[in-house]
């Protein structure tokens, strides 16, 4: 159990370090972006696809962080009008429904992906795989649906406290 | 199909589910419903939604927000606007709308210029006596002018949505943005007449003016960096957040040195999972949006609308009590994804200009960020002051009834929106 603990933690600060190193790529290379086309007068090939896919990963992953900082917005105000025992079964069923819409996304991601492997099917401009920037969906997904799954579990045992 | 969807969604919706998942969610399970497409297309849409280079400006221009204010950029703006307009009635809410003005003109975010600046004023104004509510209020209004003066996250979202130019779309906001602006001065001024709320009492000379103009300089430097760059043609929208963002860098840390390197990472990670929220909700809604189009549900608003408001006038006026219904309950880009393509048909149908349904879309939605059940600005500025959201939400109720009245002057006055991207314009 210790061990899960302390792994959970350890993928959080993974994370985290992880999108802050990509918003400093994405910096570096949109200003060398434009600093090539600007002063250099010509555009690098690679760096828009790059940053393309550089945000598709942050975008996937930071909205798996704010799922565990309670950041998305929602409108909560009609559920609190509910007699208490209401509001936690509404919550509850709204985590199962957001677990659900992610395990979808992770499955229907995980389908793209394995065409893509097979296929062999590769980017435009830089020729890597395409199923790396559809990693960070399927991944960022994966992560969303472990934190509905963590607060649907902490909202659990808090009520059994 | 089109009853599926929004059934579903408005059902998720009560539920409290976070909106992002709502809509995906309304769209997977519609798709599963009433249809035999397969539901992959759900997760191909949202990829397809993210992955584009003019969204992009989105997260850049956030970044840019969060390095300037880290790096001591408001301070220096409230320095300035004191003593612009510190002493006139109600002056510590005078100096809050302006500071607002020239934040919004490096943010595109309202919560992002809600907190930068609430953070000051609001406890500055309750010290010097101003009712904690009107202090809350005020603020939570005038942040909503962060994505209505250029540069602006929901104007970007309107553009890659209807294919619309973005800086076209910056410029057409800018005097809104200000009119917008000076409706709540005039509003404080009147408040505070009544309330007794009385300015500085000293007058800056223009020698102290000019001190705080060089001081503030390299934040007032930005925003025509920002649009010359994008209206001189020498950077797309994207590249000009990109651009913002270093500048905002560079001046934190080399020329204010309040910005520091162990900063960064902190800072990078917040403005990042900031925006993807935001690009999130619009991942989402685009899987929604494609629905409605496959299902032809744009042209089917478009006769219903014409049906009932035979006239542009009546048109309008029914678009911006439509939209303040809306802006109430549904996240801003989540609507303009939605709503914006849905619309345009009929503005165009009608003799509308694109551009200019495009200032009317976003200046009404900005009132969404102050409208409950969902006006994120509020929940921004009632946390600083630690109000509840029932005490700020009569104390709101002037300063929207004003930027309502601009509204209206914006709807019906179509060059108030047009006049500068024409002369501009290349």
């Amino acid at each position: 159990m210790g061990f899960i603990v302390i792994s959970v933690i350890s993928l959080k600060k993974l994370e985290e370090r992880f999108i802050a190193f990509l918003i400093t790529v994405a910096i570096v290379v949109g200003f060398m972006q434009v600093t090539s086309r600007f002063i250099f007068k010509s555009s690098l090939p690679w760096s828009e696809e790059l940053l393309r896919f550089v945000f598709i990963w942050v975008t996937f992953l930071g909205a798996s962080v704010a799922v565990r900082e309670k950041a998305h917005v929602s409108v909560s105000v009609l559920l609190h009008k509910l007699p208490v025992p209401f509001q936690k079964a509404g919550i509850v069923a709204g985590l199962l429904f957001s677990i659900g819409f992610c395990g979808a996304i992770v499955y229907y991601g995980m389908q793209i992906i394995t065409v893509q492997v097979l296929t062999n099917q590769l980017s435009t401009a830089m020729e890597i795989p395409m199923w790396l920037p559809y990693l960070g969906v399927v991944v960022g997904s994966f992560m969303m649906a472990i934190r509905f799954l963590q607060n649907l579990i902490s909202l659990l045992t808090e009520q059994g406290n | 199909m089109g009853i599926i969807l929004f059934s579903l969604f408005i059902l998720f919706l009560i539920a409290g589910i976070p909106i992002a998942v709502c809509i995906g969610l309304s769209a997977l399970l519609t798709l599963a419903i009433a249809t035999n497409v397969p539901l992959v297309v759900v997760a191909q849409r949202m990829y397809a939604a993210v992955d584009s280079f003019p969204m992009m400006a989105i997260p850049y221009f956030i970044v840019a927000g969060a390095l300037m204010e880290r790096g001591g950029i408001s301070r220096r703006l409230i320095n300035l606007a004191s003593s612009l307009v510190g002493s006139l009635p109600g002056g510590l809410g005078q100096v809050t709308v302006l500071t607002s003005m020239f934040f919004a003109a490096i943010s595109g975010s309202g919560p992002a210029t809600t907190a930068a600046i609430g953070s000051i004023m609001i406890p500055a104004m309750e010290r010097h006596n101003y009712s904690r509510s009107f202090a809350t209020a005020l603020q939570a209004t005038a942040g909503a002018l962060g994505p209505l003066i250029p540069p602006s996250i929901l104007f970007i979202t309107f553009g890659v949505a209807t294919g619309e130019s973005v800086g076209a779309l910056f410029l057409s906001g800018a005097i809104p943005g200000i009119l917008v602006g000076l409706s709540l001065m005039v509003t404080v001024f009147i408040i505070a007449k009544r309330n007794g709320y009385v300015g500085t009492g000293h007058r800056s000379s223009l020698k102290d003016i000019w001190i705080n103009v060089k001081n503030a300089s390299w934040a007032l430097l930005m925003p025509i960096i920002i649009l010359g760059g994008i209206y001189g043609g020498i950077f797309t929208p994207t590249e000009a957040a990109v651009v913002s963002a270093v500048y905002g860098l560079i001046v934190g840390m080399f020329i204010y040195r309040e910005l520091k390197l162990q900063d960064l990472a902190g800072i990078f990670l917040k403005s990042a999972v900031t925006s993807s929220m935001v690009m999130y909700v619009i991942a989402t809604a685009s899987a929604f949006s494609w629905i409605l189009s496959i299902a032809q549900i744009p042209s089917q608003i478009a006769n219903f609308m014409i049906g009932i408001a035979p006239s542009p006038v009546l048109l309008l006026l029914l678009l911006n009590i439509f939209l303040l219904f809306v802006g109430c309950f549904i996240e801003l880009n989540a609507a303009i994804v939605i709503l914006a393509p849905l619309l345009m048909p009929v503005m165009i149908k009608m003799g509308v200009h694109p551009i200019h349904f495009g200032t009317i879309m976003v200046t009404n939605l900005c009132l969404g960020l102050v409208t409950p059940p969902l006006g994120v600005n509020l929940y921004v500025a009632s946390g600083i002051s630690k109000l509840r959201l029932e005490d700020v939400s009569k104390a709101i109720i002037p300063f929207i009834g004003a930027a309502i009245v601009v509204l209206l002057i914006i709807t019906y006055i179509p060059s108030i929106s047009l006049y500068l991207p024409k002369v501009l314009g290349r």
